[in-house]
């Protein structure tokens, strides 16, 4: 096995670092800020798309800075002990090796989930606090609830989605040092394919180029389309539209596919791919009901070795069924139900706040406020609007908002 | 072509394999012809070990070409928490497994097998010592005990005359003074005055093993560079631990 590329090729320097000079920026007067004594954050969260650098950067930059980096990846801080372990005892330590000082790179720290991962979380806020050294976290969404915590102790540095133009500088940059002869086509099919995403594109040259002297554009089919993430309408066309239960299956593959969308957007959409025929309609019903009582069944009693039949019936399932009607294209649309279901919240929002008001207004609980004032209020808003109107002026409710209501 | 090597006392043996087993998981030895080493980073990249065992340690050694063999040093350490001091341990590999055997009234085989380890290259310590002491492993397995009372980290004052380790914290103070004439210091040698600070936890996990060892432990240590902690094995072999100083605030 020869090095991977994207070791091979890993900026040095931070002038090596294509791109992102925004971040560089910030990260360079940070560390900084260090060496001057005392800096107003002590950690960095840095954040950014899949293959924007945010490894390679700090890297780079610790190599700039004459600094040793202590890695741990999500996997070595699941738990609090596993973090004592690995970092929480040596951040107020010098290098070993005489390098000027060291920094500790927790990479991926969305990795971390709040349910298995107990107290690690808490473990690095503590980390932090006690930290003698740099700490940078790398995650791609730092906007995520759980690490509103972690947000407030860091100083947030974004990471750019890479454009097109600097990944093929990238792999050009490569091409040149592996003597590769390439066209530029051939480049930019591989950058768009990576859809910013370097790491990918690396790989992906790595793949098709190495030990060769050329590349040209057939040879690229030996890449199978990477599955990435498309929009609920392409799933759901793949899903109705597959002449083969594997090729319905294949969305399933896709990562971080959220099932329980899928099944609304299939139950809504059925119907007007299917219409022409009733019997392939029944059939697939059939198989998506029967998916239904398999998430039903889950949800009671939590035993989630049975969702792999849901996820088979409302796949498989729903695409082969006997009589399916031509491909045609159809337009399909968002699930009534849950158009539905934000509208119902939306209206209970409003309900109680004006609730609230009144119940603030009137000295009562929300509860007889709802039964015993909003119910008299609508029907003489609705009798007499003139007099509806003065009690919602003295109670002080918007008129618009209260018709909305009924 | 096989790798074969008897060692006299199994406790022994075990006792080199715990003191490895404080700083790291896996382990990687290299054989040659002049005996076994092996160098390793505990995970946090501010300790090592050093390992030299040079064949004449060995009752047997037999190893006709440069072999790195990678183990597990806790499937490692069950094995040999087995052994006895009068027992002899036989290792030998072949067919990527690690067979030992414990020779004692009878003859008990186990076989772990070999794991790939990644062998870092490891850069050379910059290592300029300012302070050496020989001192007894025992009572400086102590003085870290007594210091971890109050603090997790002790400070190494070398001294004209004395050798002192101190802790302090808002839990209170201890120090403890070795000097040539209590006998806890058997050499003494200070270039130029020098402190540095440890972790606690690392000097005691260090300790805990490796004073079973040897009855001597050599310290070296600089003002705020690595300090060395080496133990010398029967028969010319020799165990180091380097640690990374404190930042003190």
């Amino acid at each position: 096995m020869s090095i991977p590329w994207v070791e091979k090729y890993r900026p040095k320097t931070l002038k090596d670092l294509i791109d992102q000079e925004e971040a560089k920026k910030k990260l360079i007067s940070w560390l900084e800020s260090w060496s001057r004594g005392k800096p107003t954050k002590k950690a960095v969260l840095l954040y950014g798309p899949p293959g924007s650098g945010k490894t390679a950067i700090v890297h780079a930059a610790a190599n700039d800075f004459d600094l040793e980096v202590i890695e741990v990846n999500a996997s070595d801080f699941r738990t609090a002990t596993a973090l004592e372990r690995t970092i929480a005892r040596t951040i107020r330590e010098r290098s070993l090796f005489g390098k000027r000082g060291r920094l500790a790179l927790l990479d991926e720290v969305d990795g971390l989930s709040l349910h298995q991962d107990v107290g690690a979380i808490d473990a690095i806020i503590r980390i932090v606090e006690n930290s003698r050294i740099p700490i940078i976290m790398t995650a791609n969404n730092p906007w995520d609830p759980r690490f509103r915590d972690l947000r407030n102790i860091s100083l947030l540095i974004e990471m750019k989605k890479l454009n097109q133009r600097d990944v093929i500088t990238v792999l050009k940059r490569i091409c040149l040092k592996e003597r590769i002869k390439v066209d530029t086509n051939v480049l930019r099919i591989i950058a768009r394919r990576s859809r910013g995403d370097l790491r990918a594109a690396i790989n992906d040259l790595q793949a098709i180029g190495e030990g060769r002297r050329s590349i040209r554009v057939e040879d690229l089919d030996v890449l199978i389309p990477r599955a990435a993430q498309i929009n609920m309408f392409e799933i759901v066309r793949t899903v109705l539209t597959a002449k083969t239960p594997e090729q319905a299956k294949s969305v399933l593959a896709l990562p971080s596919l959220d099932y329980q969308m899928l099944f609304h957007w299939i139950n809504e959409n059925l119907p007007y791919q299917y219409s022409e025929s009733i019997e392939a309609l029944a059939a697939a019903y059939d198989a998506l009901s029967k998916a239904d009582m398999y998430f039903g069944r889950i949800n009671r009693t939590q035993n989630w070795s049975l969702l792999p039949y849901a996820l088979e019936l409302m796949t498989a399932g729903v695409a082969v069924v006997p009589g399916k009607p031509r491909f045609r294209f159809v337009k399909y649309s968002f699930p009534q139900k849950l158009k539905m279901l934000s509208r119902m919240r939306e209206l209970r929002m409003v309900r109680d706040s004006i609730l609230s008001i009144i119940a603030r207004k009137c000295h009562v609980s929300r509860a007889v406020a709802n039964t015993e004032i909003l119910p008299y209020i609508k029907i003489i808003y609705k009798e007499n609007p003139e007099y509806g109107r003065k009690i919602l002026k003295w109670l002080g409710i918007d008129e618009k908002r209260f018709k909305s209501l009924s | 072509m096989s790798v074969k090597f008897v060692f006299g006392d199994a406790r022994e043996w075990r006792y080199i394999v715990q003191s490895l087993a404080a700083l790291i998981d896996e382990a990687c030895f290299t054989l040659s012809e002049e005996g076994l080493s092996l160098r390793a980073l505990d995970p946090s990249r501010i300790a090592m070990v050093d390992l030299e065992l040079p064949n004449t340690v060995f009752e047997e050694f037999e190893c006709p070409e440069e072999t790195k063999i990678g183990v597990d040093v806790e499937e490692l350490n069950k094995i040999l928490r087995r052994g006895k001091a009068d027992e002899r341990v036989e290792f030998e590999v072949s067919g990527g497994r690690l067979r030992v055997r414990i020779l004692g009234k009878a003859i008990r085989s186990f076989s772990i097998p070999l794991i790939d380890v990644v062998g870092e290259e490891l850069p050379r310590l910059r290592a300029e010592f300012n302070v050496k002491a020989r001192l007894l492993s025992d009572t400086l397995k102590d003085a870290v005990k007594d210091a971890e009372m109050v603090s997790d980290s002790v400070k190494f004052e070398g001294l004209e005359d004395y050798l002192r380790l101190y802790s302090s914290s808002d839990r209170g103070e201890v120090e403890t003074i070795f000097d040539r004439d209590s006998g806890a210091l058997i050499e003494y040698d200070v270039i130029e005055p020098s402190t540095a600070t440890y972790s606690i936890s690392y000097l005691s996990d260090m300790l805990k093993k490796a004073s079973s060892l040897s009855d001597v432990a050599m310290v070296e240590f600089s003002t705020d560079r690595p300090l060395a902690l080496t133990f010398e094995i029967a028969g010319g072999g020799k165990l180091a631990y380097y640690l990374a100083p404190r930042m003190e605030v």
